[in-house]
């Protein structure tokens, strides 16, 4: 069908180029300020139209257009002015204007729009205070900036993943991630964070669904439309553009261990046990861990070591350089080429991450037609310690594969970690885990990701009033993954089971194909005087195609020789194939009525692979409304209120994104593994999809307002209010189904959630003179789902697990998403029951522990501008919310919480106890009665914490409450006299520092950073400790 | 403005071209076949094995501790069994054997359901008698569960619950019926039938015990109830002339030592393909109770390692699982012992349902005990403990003996045989309770699963941790 869609654009070319006849001219002119000084870098655009040009250093600017169109001319902080092309030379005054501040800003599908135009709730973040603390990644740049957008920063290391959340999880199940839009083309978060954020120009955050309207199902969970700058700058000359900058990067807290007792096993010293479970420190000098090279035992003193594991991380360094070349303007052709090199040492010893990215923008115009094109390419290498221990060696599970990060946090607080580096795993401090040392020698991972991106625009202009606009773009995303692990023969396994590793090789090459086309018609026309009308109609095909193959097995023959071929265990190896296609038709109408009220109605229809064929399509639309009370009430505008701005907004949104390509028609099979007796053995797997299944609905409402005040130069004050109400129904969940189906698991569409939100944006400007300004934002947001129905015959559905018993649930009446997981038994005055021995009971059913969603969160930004001194800060708080830590239950299971030295971890009352069945507080029965039978009471304390305190979840879900100073930078630009000496237009320096400030609550200890355990509150290991980054950055241009 | 409407009736034109479902027909999987597609062959091997796998490892492995064959090695592992040492009976408990025992006998219904216009009956009859296997296990250990409305997929989605005595009957039933289905002219299994390679006979004798085992499970709650009893009655006078199998039923499906091939009990309990012992075989050993109950018997030694048993919930060092169990990577896995059908049969001759001499079944139960373990010749062994007031046909308790000897002859194999035989008749006597313990006696089942309080929860019987030791099975009447 692709070609044939294609046949018909091209005659559709040829059927519009015969329509046009108007008569081209060039026209000239220059853009002053009322004092005479030219405008360098105004726009100058054809109204209605998307070409336009900027003026030169001398303010001169030539276009090509039609007598009797409309030139727009604007520049930042001036009014825009709209003059009609009368002959071929045009000179314009613009005035100074603290109103027009906020440039056209780039809505849906490329439309840029004035602020007032604007009828939904948006913030836009520009490319200063995006890179103010030289942020390598875009996505983890925008964290705190803006209000109600939540950007979790899930892990640490090399490439840490972010999660991207607008207003809070709205879909049990769907997507909750906002979409990225990049240049007007569908994107993703992984794409924006291989891009150079200095080329970022703008992001615009849409909130709501109801911007997400033109955008279709990937849009329903909000919007980030990322515009990159555009090379359009003086004719005659390029423009160069340098940014260096260095970072460091240190652990910034390590979780708080206990400091009374050191390595040892149920009560006694054991020097070569994992846990901290020995007596308590004396100080008196012991052997630990085995012996060395020389066979000679090491001998520390018995006593604790703050922060011990500390000398086995390194300082990352992160070096980051780039160099952007533009010059040109669209009418003579225009042409921007950057060229980005990372290189990141991570904190991990031995971890790097090389990455270059080549961009390259570029437009001409001829005539009516006009042309861009942007290339960009990214090659990114990381060479890292494989984080997660796949090794088969403990098929039962009972001694699951750990992290490194988990076993270091595991080790004693007595060892010094340093004095076993030798990368030998018989060479160790405990005998029953491996050696981080040798895990970093001896498992690696390497990682080669490739992106190319390739996107271009045609558009035509058919006459003053349309135009038509054809944009195409195909991403291809190449990951060549490979894990090589040494083997181990364990020679110390006298008791703790035998460690030895089998060598292992695997290679994971997986290829992403994307393409999307846009085709649309804009139309512009000025129905009368009052009355504006404009409309855009188009078509979205959008075509994604997944393939991967992984490949390896273990037992290598020749050890080190990371080849397929030297595999001698039975291969595994596997592929997947995935297809999705989209298609959509919408269209846009927006009415002004002179400069005051604006209506915007859009309407979409999508048709959807992944549905059943007969539930494949779906309609819908939205309404909004923009009105300037301060424009249209005479005499309502003063000093005081500046100005004030009204909007409201309905949007409906489909979508289907909790269906996965090739999902609806499958009720797929699992292979048993027995096809070398040349047998089929494959079984139904354990998840079926119902065969009429459709898309889930969004319904919702918005109001905004936006009010400026005390116009003192700017406005001293402004307050933007933004609050939502949307009904989530039919959402297409994967419930756990009662077994007797035959099938545990089962999609269908049944959830309904009923979501609300509410922002809050104050900005001030107390001091606002030539040499000092001082501004800054706080905003208040909160927003709450509340399940309305889960299923007809169940109230509760899981939707996160982190493999046990703790997990995120939809429960209905409650808000989303909840931490269910085991707890104590409780009588109905809320004493923990526990039984004779004193041993508390568990409950025999699963208990709400907490919710994953704050209460609230306040974002904090502060600026500081004196003669080129830049002060910027970042903050945000976050509170009334809990998560899982799995460091936590790690902790106590070995030892080292705070909690488990509770009384000397000598037997104690259960705190607000009641014997089963006494119906009385507990005075007198101990618990820590161990499972062991160790008469000794510390041997019974392990037996307790590892046994009884250590299965039931509750002890470790966490507050999650946090306060983070995300960024603080200082820049200096230098004085303009400085800088022509050195024949530069440009030339800062700054510093800057990330992450330097986490307050926890006390519960926390520092355990986990609460970011890490994700939209659903569920926090297990990741490979490091969370960082803080201090970084030196120079920019320079001429 | 002419020109919009050229401009829109020619949007429309695009979208009408390329709205044509051919652009959007790309959903089927390339990589998967449809359970559908699949005829009983080639389903029935991985529905035999994975059903097999559950029942080895989970069932199997639930029923020893609770009837106390097994405990912990306390020195290898401190907490060994923890959850199981302290009862910590809940939703989550051993939930898997629920969820998996339903997923993977749904796949026998399926079979039973397949219509390609073919003949199956031998393939039908098949998974109708598993079916039945598996089934019933679901009953003993949970009661009341979905039956006539299970295994519908989304058709179904809120399966009610059956009574626990109708669902025995209706799999009585169901094995008269698969009987019925065996037809020569059936498709050939070709090599896909991994229990008996397509012998239809020893089909019929492999249904007939499990069709005794039920009717056997029946027989104290029957004898309370009249109707009960005359259906019994009148199913056992079928099974007199009926044939019963003489050897172990075992699978195999192609075990071998290497990655997720291996003897699924072996994989568990014994070494891995680099000949590593699992932790889960390390810390597995006799309990107590069982070292003395088979103090001199030669069996000792090949069910477990050595003599060193411990107290569940105790303390010390134990032996480990013996190599008249754990026969290799590649062995056949058995699910049905030769033996068991011998001491069925002698339960029901001694208590007068079947016709026959009680003890010369006795005498081939342990017999085949034996075989089962390469134990050799049993019969000093029989006439050494004839008398044993546990352990002997003749030491005044014979029906205790048959019980306690196939508590014997089923350890590590039937598990759950053990367990489910104590809570409906008593035996072995004596039973202990782990160290330390407050609960009022042994437990008496499992409790629902959380998959059912999130899935199916207006059906589920609601329960709490004291049911697991006073809720009984309906055929606990003890």
């Amino acid at each position: 069908m692709k070609t044939k869609f294609t046949r018909i654009l091209i005659l559709f070319m040829v059927f519009v180029v015969q329509l046009s006849f108007a008569q081209q001219k060039t026209v000239t002119g220059t853009v002053t300020e009322t004092s005479g000084m030219p405008l360098p870098g105004a726009s100058v655009i054809i109204k209605g139209t998307s070409t336009g040009t900027s003026t030169d250093f001398d303010g001169k600017f030539t276009i090509d257009a039609k007598i009797g169109q409309f030139l727009v001319f604007s520049y930042v902080g001036y009014s825009t002015q709209e003059v009609e092309i009368t002959s071929t030379l045009l000179n314009v005054v613009l005035n100074e204007d603290a109103e027009s501040l906020d440039e056209v800003v780039v809505t849906a599908i490329g439309i840029k729009r004035k602020p007032d135009e604007i009828t939904t709730a948006n913030q836009v973040v520009k490319s200063e205070e995006l890179n103010q603390a030289s942020n390598p990644d875009a996505v983890q740049a925008l964290a705190g900036k803006v209000s109600g957008l939540q950007i979790n920063t899930t892990s640490a290391g090399l490439t840490p993943n972010t999660q991207i959340t607008l207003r809070g999880n709205r879909s049990i199940s769907g997507n909750n991630a906002a979409l990225i839009v990049i240049d007007n083309i569908v994107s993703s978060a992984e794409v924006l964070s291989t891009l150079d954020p200095n080329t970022i120009e703008s992001m615009n955050v849409i909130k709501g669904a109801n911007g997400a309207a033109l955008y279709g199902e990937l849009g329903a969970a909000g919007v980030i439309i990322v515009t990159t700058k555009k090379g359009v700058k003086s004719l005659d000359k390029f423009s160069v553009n340098v940014i260096s900058s260095a970072t460091v990067e240190e652990i910034a807290y390590l979780p708080e261990t206990q400091d009374r007792f050191g390595q040892g096993w149920g009560g006694n010293i054991e020097s070569v046990d994992q846990g901290s479970w020995g007596v308590p420190y004396n100080g008196i000098l012991i052997p630990i861990g085995t012996p060395d090279s020389e066979g000679n035992f090491r001998y520390f003193p018995y006593s604790h070591i703050e922060d011990n594991i500390l000398p086995f991380f390194n300082k990352g360094i992160n070096l980051q350089n780039s160099v952007s070349i533009s010059g040109g303007n669209l009418d003579s052709g225009y042409i921007t080429l950057s060229f980005l090199n990372q290189s990141l040492k991570g904190i991990i010893p031995d971890s790097r991450l090389t990455k270059n990215n080549f961009s390259l923008t570029t437009g001409k115009k001829l005539g009516k037609f006009s042309v861009q094109g942007i290339a960009r390419y990214t090659s990114q290498k990381t060479n890292d310690v494989n984080s997660i221990d796949v090794d088969n060696k403990n098929e039962d599970n009972t001694y699951p594969g750990i992290s490194m990060y988990q076993r270091l946090m595991n080790t004693a607080g007595n060892i010094p970690v340093q004095a076993f580096s030798s990368g030998d795993n018989n060479d160790h401090w405990t005998i029953y885990e491996d050696s981080p040392y040798w895990t970093l020698k001896n498992d690696r991972r390497y990682g080669n990701r490739s992106i190319l991106d390739l996107s271009a625009e045609f558009m035509y202009e058919i006459n003053e009033n349309i135009n038509t606009v054809l944009r195409s773009s195909i991403r291809s995303t190449q990951n060549n993954d490979e894990i090589n692990r040494n083997g181990f023969q364990d020679t110390f396994f006298y008791v703790g089971g035998d460690r030895s590793i089998r060598s292992f090789y695997q290679i994971d090459n997986n290829d992403e194909r994307f393409i999307y086309t846009d085709f649309l018609v804009n139309f512009d026309y000025n129905l009368n005087e009052n009355i504006t009308f404009k409309s855009n109609v188009g078509v979205n095909l959008t075509d994604r195609k997944f393939t991967r193959e992984v490949n390896g097995g273990f037992d290598l023959a020749i050890p080190g020789l990371f080849q397929l071929s030297n595999i001698t265990s039975l291969p595994d190896y596997w592929e997947e194939n995935r297809r999705s296609r989209t298609q959509s038709m919408f269209a846009q109408l927006d009415f002004g009525y002179k400069d005051y009220l604006f209506l915007n109605i859009t309407g979409r229809n999508d048709w959807n692979s992944v549905l059943p064929e007969a539930n494949r399509t779906f309609f819908y639309p939205s309404v909004g409304v923009a009105f300037i009370p301060t424009k249209a009430i005479e005499g309502l505008k003063s000093d005081i209120l500046h100005k004030a701005k009204l909007s409201a907004s309905y949007v409906k949104t489909g979508n289907a994104t909790a269906l996965s390509p090739q999902q609806v028609p499958t009720v797929g099979l699992v292979d048993t593994f027995y096809p070398d007796s040349g047998l089929v053995s494959l079984i139904g797997q354990g998840s079926v999809v119902d065969q009429n299944v459709k898309n889930e609905f969004i319904n919702s409402f918005e109001v905004n307002a936006n009010l400026e005040f005390l116009n003192i130069q700017v406005p001293r004050i402004t307050l933007d209010v933004s609050a939502s109400i949307s009904k989530n129904s039919d959402q297409i969940l994967n419930i756990s189904s009662s077994s007797a189906t035959g099938f545990t698991n089962s999609l269908i569409n049944v959830g309904e959630t009923k979501s609300k939100s509410l922002e809050i944006d104050l900005g001030f400007t107390p001091i606002k003179t030539q040499d000092l300004e001082l501004s800054g934002r706080v905003g208040f947001s909160t927003f709450n789902t509340k399940v309305e129905q889960v299923t007809d015959q169940s109230n509760r559905v899981e939707v996160a697990n982190l493999g046990g018993t703790i997990g995120a649930y939809a429960v209905k009446g409650q808000e989303f998403p909840q931490l269910l997981g085991t707890a104590y038994e409780r009588d109905d005055q809320g004493r923990v029951v526990v039984d004779s021995n004193g041993n508390p009971l568990i409950n025999s059913e699963l208990q709400v522990l907490g919710q994953a969603t704050p209460d609230f969160i306040l974002n904090f930004a502060l600026n500081l501008n004196y003669k080129g001194i830049r002060l910027a800060a970042v903050a945000d708080y976050r509170t009334g919310h809990q998560f899982y830590s799995g460091i936590k239950n790690q902790l106590s299971g070995q030892g080292r919480t705070y909690e488990t030295t509770f009384n000397d971890r000598q037997p104690f009352i259960f705190p607000n106890s009641t014997v089963e069945g006494s119906g009385v507080n507990n005075t007198t029965v101990l618990t820590a009665a161990g499972s062991s039978g160790n008469d000794q009471a510390l041997g019974e304390a392990y037996g307790y914490y590892t046994g009884d305190h250590n299965t039931i979840d509750e002890n470790f879900v966490v507050d999650a409450t946090a306060f983070k100073l995300r960024e603080v930078s200082l820049s200096y630009d230098l004085p303009a006299k400085f800088i022509q000496q050195l024949k530069l237009s440009r030339f800062n320096i700054g510093v800057s520092g990330r992450n330097l400030l986490t307050i926890l609550p006390r519960s926390n200890f520092d355990y986990n950073d609460p970011e890490f355990a994700g939209r659903y509150g569920l926090a297990g290991y990741g490979i490091t400790p969370p960082t803080r980054y201090y970084a030196l950055n120079v920019n320079l241009s001429f | 403005m002419k020109q919009i409407h050229k401009i829109l009736a020619f949007l429309i034109l695009i979208l009408g071209a390329t709205s044509c479902d051919s652009y959007l027909d790309v959903n089927d999987s390339i990589d998967n076949p449809n359970l559908d597609e699949l005829n009983p062959n080639q389903l029935i091997v991985g529905a035999q094995a994975l059903s097999a796998e559950t029942y080895t490892n989970r069932v199997n492995r639930i029923g020893n501790w609770m009837a106390v064959a097994w405990s912990g090695n306390y020195q290898a592992f401190n907490d060994a069994y923890g959850p199981e040492s302290r009862y910590q009976f809940s939703s989550t408990f051993y939930d898997d054997i629920w969820d998996d025992l339903f997923r993977y006998v749904s796949n026998f219904a399926t079979i039973e359901k397949y219509e390609d216009g073919k003949n199956w009956g031998n393939q039908k009859a098949a998974a109708k008698i598993l079916k039945a296997f598996y089934f019933q296990y679901i009953v003993d250990l949970y009661g009341n569960a979905p039956y006539t409305e299970a295994f519908d997929g989304t058709d179904n989605l809120f399966p009610k619950y059956d009574d626990a005595q109708d669902i025995y009957l209706s799999l009585i039933d169901s094995i008269d019926e698969a009987v019925s289905l065996i037809d020569a002219s059936s498709e050939s299994f070709g090599n896909s039938d991994i229990t008996f390679n397509g012998d239809m006979d020893q089909w019929v004798a492999f249904a007939n015990t499990v069709k005794l085992r039920l009717l056997v499970r029946l027989i104290l709650k029957a004898e309370g109830d009249a109707t009960l009893l005359s259906k019994v009655n009148s199913e056992f006078a079928e099974l007199n002339s009926a044939t019963f199998i003489t050897e172990d039923v075992t699978i195999n499906p192609g075990y071998a030592d290497t990655d997720d091939r291996q003897n699924p009990f072996w994989e568990v309990y014994g070494f891995t393909p680099a000949g590593v012992e699992t932790n889960q075989g390390r810390q597995t050993g006799p309990s107590l109770f069982a070292v003395n109950l088979m103090s001199g018997d030669p069996r000792l030694n090949l069910i477990w390692d050595g003599a060193a048993g411990t107290e569940q919930n105790g303390g010390g060092s134990s032996s480990g699982i013996g190599d008249g169990i754990l026969k290799g990577p590649d062995a056949d896995l058995p699910i049905m012992l030769a033996s068991e059908s011998y001491f069925l049969q002698a339960e029901a001759i001694e208590r007068g349902y079947l016709s026959g001499n009680a003890q010369t079944m006795f005498n081939m139960g342990v017999q085949a005990s034996f075989d089962t373990l390469g134990a050799g010749d049993a019969s000093a062994y029989i006439t050494n403990t004839d008398a044993d007031a546990n352990l002997g046909f003749n030491g005044g308790d014979a029906l205790g003996a048959i019980i306690t000897q196939k508590w014997i002859a089923l350890t590590s194999v039937s598990g759950a045989e053990l367990w489910i035989e104590y809570n409906r008749t008593g035996y072995p006597a004596n039973l202990p309770l782990p160290a330390n313990s407050t609960d009022p006696n042994i437990p008496v089942r499992l409790l629902y699963p959380a998959s059912e309080y999130s899935g199916n929860s207006d059906n589920v019987i609601s329960q709490s941790r004291s049911d697991a030791f006073n809720s009984k099975i309906f055929w606990d009447v003890n």
